[in-house]
């Protein structure tokens, strides 16, 4: 099981959406690449306060072709010449709550925790494809979660009882070191 | 001579609300359908009146309203107005012109609770719908 936001990981997700989107009746034609931009909160320990992790990935007739994350001051266009087609922006624990299966990413988008720039005529004309791809992020791939897994200490009171079911990592912040709990209780 | 064509209606977002991102896409589509087809444009224009989209497997809803040269989209659902409602995956793909809201609801994928005439409804289905000119398929 690969750990969160590592090429393994990213590996992960990229074959969990293509095996997604075999099983779909239509696919979207034509090239888009996604942006996804997940902002440091002071809660997740994967991203640094006020610092921003950035993601690309490049669909082709439904198919991921690849997705990798930028370096801090790397230019997206160092990836992807043209201009990028959506951009998915929003608190890293937010992102981090959405690949442990504890919050749903479409309801988390129609709440605008996380905020979508792009062609919403083209978004909207392939949902199924886009619930698809995210069903992938939500749940197709076991993660490991190395610096503790949410629901974070000082989130865990907003997280649904049952959180646990919903991921095959463990129990809810179960695997997080205790000098970590303490430090996102601060936070 | 020709006749110079008015402005397209602007689009706004209204009122916070719940459905906050919801309100933002709806916007933009609407916004993007104006700029695009003067038919819908023209229809936006001359409608007054409100209704509910209200994506009911999420218990999620938006109020769009139709006011003089303004299109505003509230991120709650308002009381006692016309209801278009149905699973937002339904929803989308309607409202992004891949489906027809007719046969949605004639499938009873989507329906409608109004008890007044449907002139904002039938106004916004229109608006909504995505002129086949645009976009990508």
């Amino acid at each position: 099981m690969p750990d969160i936001y590592t090429t393994e990981w990213y590996d992960s997700v990229r074959d969990a959406i293509n095996a997604g989107v075999s099983r779909l009746r239509s696919v979207p034609e034509g090239r888009f690449v996604v942006a996804v931009e997940v902002v440091g909160d002071g809660i997740s320990p994967y991203v640094a306060t006020d610092a921003t992790r950035r993601f690309l990935m490049e669909i082709d007739d439904g198919t991921c072709l690849w997705y990798r994350e930028l370096a801090a001051h790397e230019d997206e266009r160092a990836h992807h010449e043209g201009r990028i087609d959506y951009r998915f922006r929003g608190p890293a624990t937010v992102f981090d709550e959405i690949a442990a299966g504890l919050l749903d990413p479409v309801d988390v988008a129609l709440r605008g925790a996380v905020t979508v720039k792009g062609d919403m005529r083209l978004l909207l004309r392939n949902a199924e494809h886009v619930a698809s791809l995210l069903a992938a992020y939500t749940s197709a791939v076991s993660t490991t979660w190395p610096l503790g897994r949410p629901p974070y200490a000082s989130d865990a009171s907003d997280a649904p009882a049952d959180a646990s079911s919903h991921n095959a990592t463990g129990g809810a912040g179960g695997d997080a070191p205790a000098d970590h709990r303490e430090a996102t209780a601060r936070a | 001579m020709a006749r110079r064509l008015k402005p397209a209606p602007t689009v706004e977002l209204g009122r916070p609300g719940e459905a906050a991102g919801m309100a933002a896409m709806v916007a933009e589509l609407v916004r993007a359908n104006l700029a695009d087809s003067p038919s819908r444009a023209r229809v936006a224009r001359r409608a007054r009146g409100s209704i509910v989209l209200l994506a009911d497997d999420r218990s999620l809803g938006v109020t769009l309203s139709f006011r003089e040269d303004c299109v505003v989209i509230d991120a709650s659902p308002a009381p006692g107005l016309p209801v278009l409602a149905g699973p937002w995956l339904t929803m989308a793909t309607v409202c992004a012109g891949a489906r027809s809201p007719l046969s949605a609801v004639a499938r009873r994928e989507l329906h409608v609770e109004a008890r007044r005439p449907l002139r904002a409804l039938l106004a916004a289905a229109y608006v909504l719908k995505v002129p086949r000119v645009a976009g990508r398929t």
